[in-house]
């Protein structure tokens, strides 16, 4: 993270708003759902060691936080990845805290943009 | 070039086709921004949330077009790829994997899968946009070239189906002839058909046969098209009692009639006549005929000395043959130029100096000649010639057949006691054969109908010696030899055409008895007579017309001067 990624990519969001309008609220609080449900499935694969899927779940998460321009999530989740193929639990638990604490940023970006809409 | 823009406001002009494009991604973020994307370039949107619903929905919606993530639950994209491919069957439905997937071992996995090409994330409108563009080129030119592909197939099975018809009508019109008599051999190969050969032998009524080998130009069905009429005369002016003369006449305006300028049929017409030991060839266009002996050495060449048939005009036509002395077991062989023309692997041409060659080294084998010739325009050629029509025909020892005249009318009641009397004056002689008349008219008597041959023979001798001795005033001692033989059809021919007086008179009598009837036949001429010009009966080629009168008919008395003959034919 020596570069220091935005949060969220501002032209990103702009170009998603105009090509979703009216769907854009829909977009946002499908990709927070889904982003939750996938940080869920992240801790549940740490607790059993089931590197497989934790590395499959990183890997989905990692591509719709590439669309959403949410570039700092994108990385750390390619962090994750690459410890769920290596099956190292301490990388992959630091990826998975890191994923927790940048998810919750980009949510309160992604709530101050749906009351703007 | 579209921007992301243009293409997300729906700005830019809607593509040419509206592509149904299935769109697989269990990631709903993504799915939704990628069916928006594709929705903003016009195209309908089907949605998938893992393999097996894509492969569901591809069964249930055939798409153009799969946009599939590589990593799904339930069924991955890969094997979703293979279900989705073998239930396309012979349709291209380009398949483009979607991936964040950037390590090459994974790309190269998305491709053997299957899958036509990838799209990574995060999505770029512009190349989504070029992507389906292309792919969408490369299934109409799919769609094209299969649609070419069927309908050549289609046209190529039509034409094959048209091929077999054509070859059924052609077998059952060459088949009405006797081309299986036992002293005819032929070589008719089914390519070389419709390349429009043709070969047709009839029956005379009175015995002997015509044979026609025919070659039209040009290639393929619609050469072989003016086969049929020609068959369809040469058959029925056959049956009918004429003569080479007459028929090779007859097909020649015929075919100048119906055939297309540049169409036309080089030809060899013959008339076998065993019970004079005597054939008759006009040959038009087609290589020489051959005539070889029984110890197959090489006795005449006939080569190619008219028009072929539908070329010339009725009055430069030239319809006479060539007439030639033809003794038991000796051969006559013609072909059409597949022989002469076939070429070796190098180019070069079979040629009629090999044939020649042939015969010679074939000395002594006469029987072996007609396959000795096939293979050695195999070995020539390096496979077997599939263009040739090839025929052979050894002269009998008598006629080997005489066929009653076919069902000439229905059976009604007929004048059976009456007198006909006819008189052909030069013009007529010049240019007509009364022959097929007056046995039309005696045919109409039911019961001489079996007895055609007999008549047929009787009154053709009649009417040619009245002919040649009568009124063109030939020698028959001219006869004796082959050459004298075609100096005197030189001589008759030349004198025919320039016959200006004279006359021919035929007298028909019947007078019906209990049991048949009585037919009494007078020909008479208006030249000099035998009496003046005595005439060698059984010597030579010269006497053998009136031996055989003799021998048919009950009684053949003649005048004093020699120029009047009468026949009487009880049956």
């Amino acid at each position: 993270m020596s570069d220091n990624p935005p949060d969220l990519d501002s032209d990103v969001q702009n170009s998603l708003s105009e090509l979703m309008r009216e769907d854009y609220r829909l977009l946002l609080e499908t990709f927070m759902n889904d982003a939750e449900m996938r940080l869920e499935h992240l801790r549940l694969n740490l607790d059993e060691q089931n590197w497989e899927s934790f590395r499959q779940t990183a890997h989905s998460f990692r591509g719709s936080c590439g669309n959403m321009g949410a570039i700092a999530l994108q990385k750390s989740c390619h962090l994750a990845e690459q410890a769920g193929t290596a099956e190292d639990a301490d990388a992959a638990r630091s990826a998975y805290l890191q994923l927790v604490v940048l998810y919750e940023r980009v949510e309160t970006l992604l709530h101050s943009l749906l009351q703007k809409i | 070039m579209a921007t992301v823009d243009q293409s997300t406001q729906g700005a830019s002009p809607p593509p040419l086709s509206v592509l149904k494009i299935l769109v697989a991604d269990d990631n709903p973020a993504d799915r939704m921004i990628l069916g928006r994307l594709v929705e903003g370039l016009g195209h309908e949107v089907v949605g998938a949330e893992d393999g097996r619903e894509a492969v569901e929905k591809f069964t249930a919606n055939r798409p153009d077009l799969v946009l599939m993530d590589a990593l799904m639950p339930v069924m991955d994209g890969f094997e979703a790829a293979r279900l989705i491919k073998d239930s396309a069957g012979e349709d291209l439905v380009p398949i483009i994997f979607l991936t964040s997937l950037t390590e090459t071992d994974a790309l190269v996995k998305c491709l053997e899968a299957g899958g036509d090409d990838f799209l990574t994330k995060p999505y770029n409108p512009v190349i989504l946009k070029a992507k389906i563009q292309a792919f969408n080129r490369m299934k109409e030119m799919h769609k094209t070239l299969r649609a070419q592909r069927d309908l050549i197939s289609s046209q190529h099975q039509r034409l094959v189906r048209d091929q077999e018809l054509a070859k059924i009508i052609f077998d059952r019109v060459a088949h009405a002839g006797c081309l299986s008599a036992p002293n005819l051999r032929y070589l008719q190969s089914a390519y070389a058909m419709f390349n429009g050969d043709i070969l047709l032998a009839a029956y005379k009524p009175s015995g002997g046969m015509h044979i026609l080998l025919g070659d039209f130009t040009g290639h393929g069905l619609s050469a072989a098209i003016g086969a049929m009429p020609l068959a369809e005369v040469f058959y029925a002016m056959s049956a009918r009692g004429f003569n080479v003369r007459d028929i090779v006449t007859e097909l020649n305006g015929k075919l100048g009639q119906i055939l297309p300028i540049g169409i036309f049929c080089c030809a060899v017409l013959m008339e076998v006549n065993p019970s004079k030991g005597l054939v008759e060839i006009w040959n038009g266009g087609l290589p020489e005929v051959l005539i070889v002996g029984r110890q197959a050495e090489l006795l005449h060449r006939i080569p190619s000395t008219h028009l072929p048939l539908g070329v010339a005009n009725a009055e430069k036509f030239d319809p006479n043959p060539v007439v030639l002395a033809m003794a038991p077991g000796d051969r006559l062989m013609c072909w059409t130029d597949g022989v002469i023309e076939s070429r070796s692997q190098s180019g070069e041409q079979y040629g009629e100096q090999r044939v020649i060659q042939l015969i010679d080294s074939y000395a002594g084998r006469p029987n072996e000649l007609f396959d000795g010739l096939l293979r050695s325009i195999e070995a020539f050629h390096g496979s077997p010639e599939d263009d040739i029509s090839l025929l052979e025909m050894i002269m009998q020892e008598q006629a080997p057949h005489r066929p009653a005249a076919s069902s000439l009318a229905a059976h009604h009641q007929s004048a059976q006691d009456w007198q006909l009397g006819y008189t052909f004056r030069a013009a007529s002689v010049r240019q007509y054969n009364p022959l097929p008349f007056l046995m039309e008219v005696l045919m109409e008597i039911p019961g001489l109908r079996v007895h055609a041959g007999s008549l047929f023979t009787i009154l053709s001798e009649l009417y040619s010696n009245a002919l040649e001795h009568g009124l063109l005033g030939l020698e028959s001692a001219w006869k004796r030899d082959s050459e004298g033989f075609s100096h005197y059809y030189i001589e008759r021919n030349q004198r025919l055409s320039s016959l200006r007086e004279g006359w021919i008179r035929v007298l028909l009598d019947h007078t019906p008895t209990a049991e048949g009837g009585i037919l009494r036949i007078e020909m008479a001429d208006s030249g000099a007579g035998f009496s003046h010009q005595p005439m060698a009966v059984n010597d030579g080629y010269a006497g053998r017309g009136l031996a055989l009168v003799t021998a048919l008919a009950d009684e053949v008395t003649f005048n004093t001067q020699g120029n009047r003959v009468g026949v009487v034919f009880s049956w």
